[in-house]
């Protein structure tokens, strides 16, 4: 065995990073938790261990414990939308000048704390960052996990360098994914101004779908999942939006947001579902660059929670595939559908 | 006869008995002697960063909810006494947590907060429709 194998097993056995999820709490009503936190609505960040105490105090469990601070700080703390974009606007201009780069970063971390303090308003790592301080002092274990994370919107040049925080809780000795950041709502596409959103689907998320579009800096946080995973395949994968959290464990298939077809071929969309649902509500949008338009799927099939989505593409062209659930954008693909040429075998998906 | 005077005995010491034995009793539940046993101190000091003087960095007792919140000047009083052996908790947004365990020469702790090395990252998710760029791909 090589000296770097063994210590990726040991740290792995160190870590005890199973796959983990929130079904491991299935038995847990997170009812209480969550109207203690709403119990507190806005109160200040100033005194953080009163805050704790208030949160945590009359829950027994860690999880329900983690669960009441993350809840709070997602519908508490917003995201602010001018600190977004002067940031992104600034390490872009210093990317290339490291030292520079590195004063900037000293320079908007205080105004960033400031901010959180005295507004409750952040960007990513300031949600980490928060959720992180909160259990620090509640002596839950929580690590702020930096990578990248991939959104319908983000552009290629977005992903040159990390661009997102998350975090990692430790509960019952196995670590755990969530997102606070768009956990909390999402920015309207317009004025820039943050809607409050709950989605529970980034609460202990399923860190396969999670790594649709999350790709941790450190492959340790990959929790033993997605150890294999490429940042080129993260890069090349399907479009999945906030809804997905909510309706999906995993998404299967095509692992590749552009696909290569000929002309007549059935795309078969496949994912594990987290609830049942009603096959009615499934639906296909196509877009073909100037027009959108809703079409039926030619097949459905779910067993057992999993779902596949059936799609005879039988025109040419570069076309927008979305699915959609409960009228919730889902996953998104591109295909380009090229004509069948004689005597050959179709490209696969 | 002699048994009489036995029972006759027993009634006599039998409050001296019961005294005893509420007052050992007493000794090993009293708090004050419980307390006597852990020492206590009262704690005073100022907390800095690497540009000076803190202000509202809060102190906790770990484990507790007893705490104060530094001055203007950095200077915090704990209220009431501390335990030889607790530990002080000074926790400040985007600082490194500190932990300091008391001990009989914690009456005045100078302490230095370091400021928490994060990389700022942001990204926002608009949750709109994706929309590829045509043409991209040719």
């Amino acid at each position: 065995m090589n000296l770097r194998l063994f210590f990726s097993l040991l740290a792995l056995i160190c870590l005890n990073k199973t796959i983990a999820q929130i079904e491991d709490f299935e038995t847990i009503d997170f009812k209480k938790a969550d109207s203690i936190a709403t119990l507190y609505k806005g109160n200040s960040l100033d005194n953080l261990p009163e805050l704790v105490f208030n949160l945590t105090n009359e829950l027994e469990t860690d999880v329900e414990r983690f669960r009441a601070i993350y809840y709070w700080v997602c519908t508490n703390v917003k995201n602010d939308y001018s600190l977004y974009a002067k940031n992104k606007r600034k390490r872009k201009k210093l990317r290339l000048d490291s030292l520079k780069l590195e004063q900037w970063n000293e320079k908007f971390k205080k105004k960033i704390f400031a901010t959180l303090l005295k507004k409750k308003r952040t960007i990513c790592s300031g949600y980490a960052f928060i959720v992180k301080s909160l259990c620090d002092i509640a002596n839950i274990k929580c690590t702020i996990v930096d990578g990248w994370g991939k959104t319908s919107t983000t552009e290629e040049d977005e992903l040159i360098d990390p661009n997102h925080s998350w975090i990692a809780v430790n509960l019952e000795n196995k670590w755990y994914l969530c997102d606070p950041t768009w956990a909390a709502g999402s920015q309207n596409s317009k004025n820039g101004r943050f809607k409050f959103n709950y989605n529970d689907g980034f609460f202990l998320a399923p860190p396969k779908l999670f790594f649709v579009n999350h790709f941790p800096l450190y492959k340790n946080w990959f929790l033993n999942v997605e150890n294999e995973k490429t940042f080129q395949k993260f890069m090349e994968a399907p479009i999945i939006y906030n809804a997905t959290y909510n309706k999906l464990n995993s998404c299967d298939s095509p692992n590749k947001l552009y696909n290569l077809i000929h002309k007549n071929y059935t795309v078969n969309l496949k994912y594990s579902l987290k609830h049942n649902i009603n096959i009615r509500q499934i639906k296909l949008v196509l877009d073909n660059g100037t027009e959108s338009k809703t079409v039926r799927p030619d097949k459905i099939s779910l067993d057992n929670k999993n779902l596949i989505v059936f799609y005879l593409m039988k025109k040419t062209g570069v076309y927008d595939l979305h699915l959609k659930i409960d009228d919730k954008y889902i996953a998104s693909y591109t295909y380009e559908v090229i004509p069948k040429p004689k005597h050959q075998n179709s490209p696969n998906q | 006869m002699k048994t009489h005077l036995k029972l006759g005995e027993l009634t006599i010491y039998k409050p001296i008995i019961v005294l005893s034995l509420f007052l050992f009793t007493a000794l090993l539940s009293n708090p004050l002697s419980a307390q006597s046993d852990q020492q206590t101190i009262s704690v005073k000091g100022v907390v800095n960063g690497e540009e000076g003087p803190l202000e509202g960095v809060n102190i906790y007792i770990d484990g507790s909810n007893t705490g104060t919140v530094s001055k203007s000047n950095g200077s915090f009083t704990f209220p009431g006494k501390v335990a030889i052996g607790d530990k002080l908790v000074f926790s400040y947004l985007g600082y490194v947590t500190k932990t300091i365990k008391i001990s009989s020469n914690s009456l005045f702790l100078d302490v230095k907060l370091t400021e928490a090395p994060i990389e700022v990252l942001s990204s926002i998710n608009l949750d709109k429709p994706y929309k590829s760029k045509r043409g991209k791909k040719d």
